[in-house]
């Protein structure tokens, strides 16, 4: 298996919960991902250690996300309804609502709050592997996870959830 | 709030020095309020952790590397090819060079737009130099500095084990040994003034204290001719 490929293999889950978080739409989410493999194939494989290999990974699914971004293939906005049906994924359905809210108050951050809230959370990076992959200085990376984190607590305390099922009705 | 968010936050990634862990754990023993914070930080950090998780990558295309070596179509051509290519590697190909070099390399070549200072990199603004690029490489971290008039000064500050050995012979550069076994490696553009990189490096080994006496001096001198 050469270097990419494993590389791919290793951090491609987290890879892919990165880029639905970017993009907050499952379909474009698969593209992005599909597109940001294609690139790492291509490309010459990183030299250094796993952390430096780590960010340079996220780093391709970023630009891939900027460049569709920039040809408008990427609409920003929150997670698509149907994704919050709660029988959808077998689960019971507070649970299913819940991570659904959670998910939406995510995806109604500010871009720059939300991609650092992903990276930390979601993809497990410390805050310089952050501040490497999206060429911040800590101190800016630490404000916006913070700041990321207050909106998503204080939307959640507040029941501000969009009421799905309300509207599927 | 911000700034004590900031802390909890550092306080649930695992992200403070162990004396900015201990005040942080003793001020929540005393304020029951900034211990409710910390919950609820705790409870959306745990919640957002969980988003998606489990969900597998899709698959990884299939198709050829970039990589991709000819199988000669004989035996001779096999060996001719063996040979030429073990020539080329011991007469073409250099020496895979240090990452810190590497780094350097692509700051060089790459747009730099100055971006926010850091806490705990050198603060060279005194010289006219602003933060460009932060990047941990080599096990340590690369910090590339740019200059109003586009002039470029690195610095890498990592373990001496893994610092680019002498001089790179493209551009300036200096080894400055810190505590720990550590170092910091200057490296300066091609056109940077040799009095500028020697007053950079003379601040730079001087350490803090020093700073902005030293690189008030360095202001001093021609920039970048580029």
């Amino acid at each position: 298996m050469s270097k990419q490929r494993d590389l791919l293999a290793r951090h491609g889950a987290a890879l892919h919960r990165y880029a639905r978080a970017l993009a907050s739409d499952p379909d474009l989410a698969r593209d992005l991902w599909q597109e940001a493999a294609a690139r790492v194939l291509a490309a010459r494989p990183p030299r250094g250690t796993e952390t430096e290999a780590r960010v340079w990974l996220f780093r391709i699914l970023r630009n891939a996300f900027l460049d569709a971004v920039r040809h408008a293939r990427v609409a920003r906005g929150h997670r698509s309804a149907e994704e919050a049906v709660p029988g959808r994924d077998r689960s019971t359905g507070e649970a299913a609502f819940a991570r659904v809210a959670v998910a939406q108050a995510l995806a109604r951050l500010p871009e720059a709050q939300r991609e650092v809230v992903a990276l930390v959370d979601l993809a497990g990076f410390s805050y310089l592997e952050v501040a490497a992959t999206l060429g911040l200085p800590k101190g800016t990376v630490m404000s916006r996870l913070s700041r990321g984190r207050a909106t998503m607590l204080a939307e959640l305390g507040e029941s501000s959830v969009v009421p799905l099922r309300r509207k599927l009705a | 709030m911000s700034g004590m968010d900031e802390r909890l936050n550092g306080l649930l990634d695992g992200e403070l020095s162990p004396t900015e862990a201990s005040d942080t754990a003793r001020a929540l023993r005393d304020d029951p309020a900034l211990a409710a914070r910390l919950a609820g930080l705790a409870e959306v950090r745990a919640a957002a952790t969980a988003i998606d998780a489990g969900l597998p990558a899709p698959a990884i295309p299939q198709g050829p590397d970039r990589r991709r070596w000819r199988r000669p179509g004989t035996l001779a051509g096999g060996v001719a090819l063996a040979l030429s290519a073990a020539a080329a590697v011991f007469v073409l190909l250099p020496a895979r060079e240090p990452p810190a070099l590497a780094a350097h390399r692509s700051f060089l070549a790459a747009a730099a737009e100055a971006i926010e200072s850091d806490v705990g990199l050198p603060d060279l603004s005194y010289a006219g130099l602003r933060l460009a690029r932060v990047e941990p490489v080599g096990g340590g971290i690369y910090a590339g500095y740019v200059g109003p008039r586009g002039c470029r000064l690195g610095l890498w500050l990592g373990p001496r084990g893994n610092a680019p050995a002498g001089e790179g012979g493209e551009w300036r550069s200096e080894t400055v040994a810190q505590a720990n076994d550590r170092v910091t490696w200057i490296a300066a553009a091609p056109a940077m003034d040799a009095g500028r990189f020697a007053a950079l490096a003379e601040a730079v080994r001087a350490g803090p204290v020093a700073n902005a006496a030293l690189l008030a001096g360095a202001v001093a001198r021609s920039a970048c001719l580029s």
